[in-house]
């Protein structure tokens, strides 16, 4: 029971601090769920289903890693603790919305947040690769920093679609990732 | 309750859980079809407010989704709105995804299995780093952002730090950082 409310506890804090969308979160998440014995790989694998799974990419998030950390009730249990902390939130401020739209103070707030969303995500990205080398032998780390780079400027330069960066990077790793 | 409010329930529960069904991979890509039900189709608001509540719900924290799911059910059907169509988006993400957690979890450890996934893995950890680079271009135009963002980049890294603080540090700058460039003017 203690478990529960500290998976609650622990999804309602990245709901409240977790500015930048759904890789924001993510990246918030990744520190957090090493709590509930959540790899950095296993949060790869969350990434990967992400693309084929549809909703808010921090529910699924939350469904993925609270199911790994307590079965179906974690499931549910770390999706309520995500949602019920923003929709609170998001409600007390649109009553109040005039005043939010016009506070100097926090919008200058933000202002520092919002960069900082964008460092953490990019730490985020370096964790999540640094523990996918870190279990393999020469020949694997040399071709999973290869399809890193490959999918990098695929993505970044060229915008190629994720799902099949990601379904050619699976066949790569089945070929030359041993 | 009166059949308007029920009728104003059961179409924020069909618009956002037929939305949050068809979205793949991020949030906003939820907006246009959003957009198209609520303002188009059935005239619930008009398009500068939504554009507002799109602007402000990117602004906050947590799930942008639920945070639009708020503000417009809010807007369309009061608290129960809000609820209604936060519940809504939430529901096909989480059921489907409980789906393929478990399949993945049946999944056989043969070597090429294994091999799949470490490619697969790779590729995230390069498309999350390409995320970086859009969202940079966009939040990243001054040089007290770019100083935040490797501030709390090395944070995390080299010296394993919390988020919690690195955020609140940061929104703190921020507030120093705007009352100092006020007092110059």
């Amino acid at each position: 029971m203690m478990d529960l409310l500290w998976l609650f506890l622990s999804f309602a804090k990245i709901s409240i601090i977790g500015f930048g969308g759904g890789y924001g979160i993510m990246s918030i998440m990744l520190t957090e769920v090493a709590k509930f014995s959540v790899t950095a790989a296993q949060f790869g694998d969350l990434i990967a289903l992400e693309l084929i799974v549809p909703g808010p990419i921090a529910i699924n998030a939350a469904t993925y890693v609270g199911f790994l950390a307590q079965g179906i009730p974690g499931s549910v249990i770390a999706t309520l603790g995500i949602s019920l902390p923003c929709l609170t939130l998001s409600y007390i401020v649109y009553r109040f919305i005039d005043r939010f739209r016009s506070n100097a103070l926090l919008q200058s707030f933000l202002s520092g947040v919002k960069p900082a969303a964008v460092g953490l995500i990019a730490a985020a990205a370096i964790i999540v690769g640094r523990d996918v080398i870190g279990g393999l032998q020469i020949r694997g780390v040399a071709a999973s920093a290869a399809i890193m780079l490959l999918v990098l400027v695929g993505s970044a330069k060229f915008k190629v679609n994720p799902i099949l960066l990601t379904v050619l990077s699976g066949v790569a790793g089945a070929f030359f990732v041993r | 309750m009166e059949p308007d409010r029920l009728k104003k329930l059961r179409d924020l529960f069909v618009v956002f859980f037929k939305a949050s069904s068809f979205t793949f991979a991020g949030g906003l890509a939820i907006l246009p079809l959003l957009e198209k039900d609520l303002i188009d189709d059935r005239h619930y608001m008009d398009r500068d407010e939504f554009l507002e509540y799109v602007a402000l719900c990117q602004t906050l924290p947590g799930v942008i989704t639920i945070n639009c799911a708020s503000f417009v059910g809010a807007r369309i059907a009061g608290a129960a709105g809000a609820f209604v169509a936060a519940f809504a988006a939430v529901l096909p993400a989480y059921t489907i995804m409980l789906i393929a957690t478990i399949l993945l979890k049946l999944l056989p450890q043969s070597p090429v299995i294994v091999g799949v996934f470490a490619g697969v893995r790779a590729a995230s950890a390069a498309l999350i780093m390409a995320s970086v680079f859009s969202l940079g271009k966009k939040q990243i135009k001054m040089v007290f952002a770019m100083v935040v963002s490797a501030a709390v980049f090395a944070a995390v890294l080299f010296f394993d730090i919390d988020a919690l603080p690195l955020v609140l540090a940061a929104g703190l700058a921020g507030v120093i950082y705007e009352a100092l460039k006020r007092k110059k003017a």
